[in-house]
């Protein structure tokens, strides 16, 4: 606990001190804020558009970011002689990011206007794709691809949103099976433009599918115990809690709106 | 307290380390002295698990957690101040919180502890790795050349407390270009060249076996006698 407690008192700080780390979330909270000031009517799809920028590019660079710090100053191997556990760090770095972008979701939220059990699904959906993208900078930080990571962000944050709204079928077809797209899709099926959204399941096989590519990718970071020794293994534990949860998530969800998730779609067209 | 047998490093078809055999007593000042690219760094790095020698054996007699470790200026974060970045390694010691400060002092920081580490000086900088790696009273310390960037008189102040720490049974490994500091330092040291230790002993024998001794040991006759270079 008292590692916990002092890696996650760093990456704290590290996040909030560092400009680079929360000036793109501010950014992208502030411009729908100041949108619904101006325009109620088109505020809810550009703060979809925002919200999938913030999920894509904030996060997955963000997280890849605060992995390659600790790799490059070194201190992931000190920390490690020092005793800290693979997944005292996880627990301690994801806590840190999930809690700042529950907070950001739940202002992006408010923006929209939701409350009580719409909140609570936006939140659902949106916090399932934050862990995806944290799962996802995580695996790039660790690797060589890190530089590439906001490079990957952009593509996933912006990918979906060009797809949907300029009406791009070849990207559609391309970013259709990222985990960003769905929750784009999820997201406009909840205020009615597009009722014949994805099924909970679909939902659910795109984020395992993500979920297990990064599973492979830290499988393949466990031939290399020469950098990073104590990461691999405590990766996987949080990647496993991680599957159970949005597993947990997905069979609550199911059963409160139905495995077809018909219930989901016409909650949403009735919103 | 460590032990290098035989130790060998290729990167690639280059050579890095050969026939390396170090032996460092515990509780004494162990300086490895030679040029750059020498392969001073590469032989710490192989000493705390950075890397893994090719051929040959190691034995370092400390717990990963009883090791300290100063790379140049490594383990500081830039954006968070000197305090921070202590903070960090008190918590995971479960040090008092006094701690840090304490250990700023020791080493000329105090007045700076507030200050982002990105906008220190090069040589405070290097402190306050130092600080980082004492903190939590290492049982072995690794520093890599610790005063490569320190004016003579804070220079003098990092010896005094490599001194003291000495006193207090603390075993340390450096490398360094300083001749004069390794003199007046370390217990034992090894010259190495081109990833051969061509020397090793107490600094003033060696010196008088090289009959390098005029009005003060030179170690830097010494090194230009075995080499035909000069540090």
């Amino acid at each position: 606990m008292r590692n916990i407690k002092a890696v996650f008192t760093k990456q704290f700080l590290s996040y909030t001190k560092n400009p680079g780390q929360w000036v793109m979330s501010a950014t992208f909270l502030l411009i729908p804020f100041i949108m619904s000031m101006a325009n109620n009517e088109g505020v809810a799809i550009f703060t979809i558009q925002f919200v999938i920028m913030f999920v894509g590019i904030s996060m997955i660079g963000g997280s890849a970011g605060m992995i390659l710090e600790d790799k490059q100053t070194m201190n992931l191997r000190f920390m490690g002689m020092a005793g800290v556990k693979p997944y005292q760090y996880l627990i301690s770095t994801c806590g840190v990011l999930l809690i700042v972008s529950l907070g950001v979701l739940t202002l992006f939220g408010l923006i929209r206007g939701h409350s009580g059990e719409i909140l609570i699904n936006f939140l659902i959906v949106t916090m399932l794709g934050v862990s995806c993208s944290i799962l996802l900078g995580i695996t790039l930080g660790l690797s060589k691809l890190a530089p590439f990571s906001w490079l990957v962000g952009i593509l996933l944050g912006v990918g979906p949103v060009m797809a949907n709204d300029f009406g791009i079928g070849v990207l559609s077809q391309l970013f259709y099976f990222s985990y960003t797209y769905q929750i784009d899709v999820a997201l406009r099926g909840s205020i009615s433009i597009l009722p014949d959204v994805t099924t909970i399941e679909e939902l659910s096989s795109v984020y395992n599918l993500t979920n297990m590519y990064e599973l492979r990718a830290f499988l393949r970071e466990l031939r290399t115990p020469r950098d990073l020794a104590i990461l691999p293994m405590g990766s996987i534990r949080v990647l496993l809690v991680n599957m159970a949860a949005i597993l947990l998530a997905f069979v609550v969800t199911n059963l409160k709106y139905g495995l077809d998730g018909e219930r989901l779609v016409k909650l949403r067209s009735e919103g | 307290m460590i032990k290098m047998e035989n130790v060998e490093k290729r990167f690639g078809q280059h050579t890095v380390l050969s026939d390396v055999n170090i032996n460092v007593k515990e509780g004494e000042i162990f300086g490895l002295l030679g040029p750059s690219g020498a392969g001073k760094t590469t032989i710490i790095n192989i000493l705390t698990n950075q890397i893994k020698e090719d051929s040959g054996t190691k034995e370092v007699k400390a717990l990963p957690h009883e090791i300290g470790i100063m790379l140049d200026i490594g383990g500081l974060y830039a954006h968070l101040n000197c305090l921070e970045n202590l903070n960090l390694y008190a918590g995971i010691y479960g040090l008092p919180k006094s701690k840090p400060m304490e250990v700023l002092e020791n080493v000329g920081l105090k007045d700076s502890a507030k200050k982002t580490v990105s906008t220190l000086s090069r040589g405070m900088t290097q402190r306050l790795a130092l600080a980082r790696a004492i903190l939590y009273e290492p049982k072995l310390l690794f520093l890599d050349e610790p005063t490569s960037a320190l004016d003579p008189g804070t220079s003098k102040g990092v010896c005094r407390l490599m001194q003291g720490l000495r006193e207090q049974g603390t075993t340390i490994f450096l490398t360094t270009h300083n001749m004069d500091e390794a003199l007046k330092l370390c217990n034992r040291i090894a010259l190495l060249y081109d990833g051969k230790i061509v020397e090793q002993g107490n600094p003033v024998e060696i010196c008088e076996r090289y009959e390098a001794v005029r009005t003060v040991p030179d170690l830097e006759t010494v090194f230009l006698q075995l080499t035909g270079v000069q540090l």
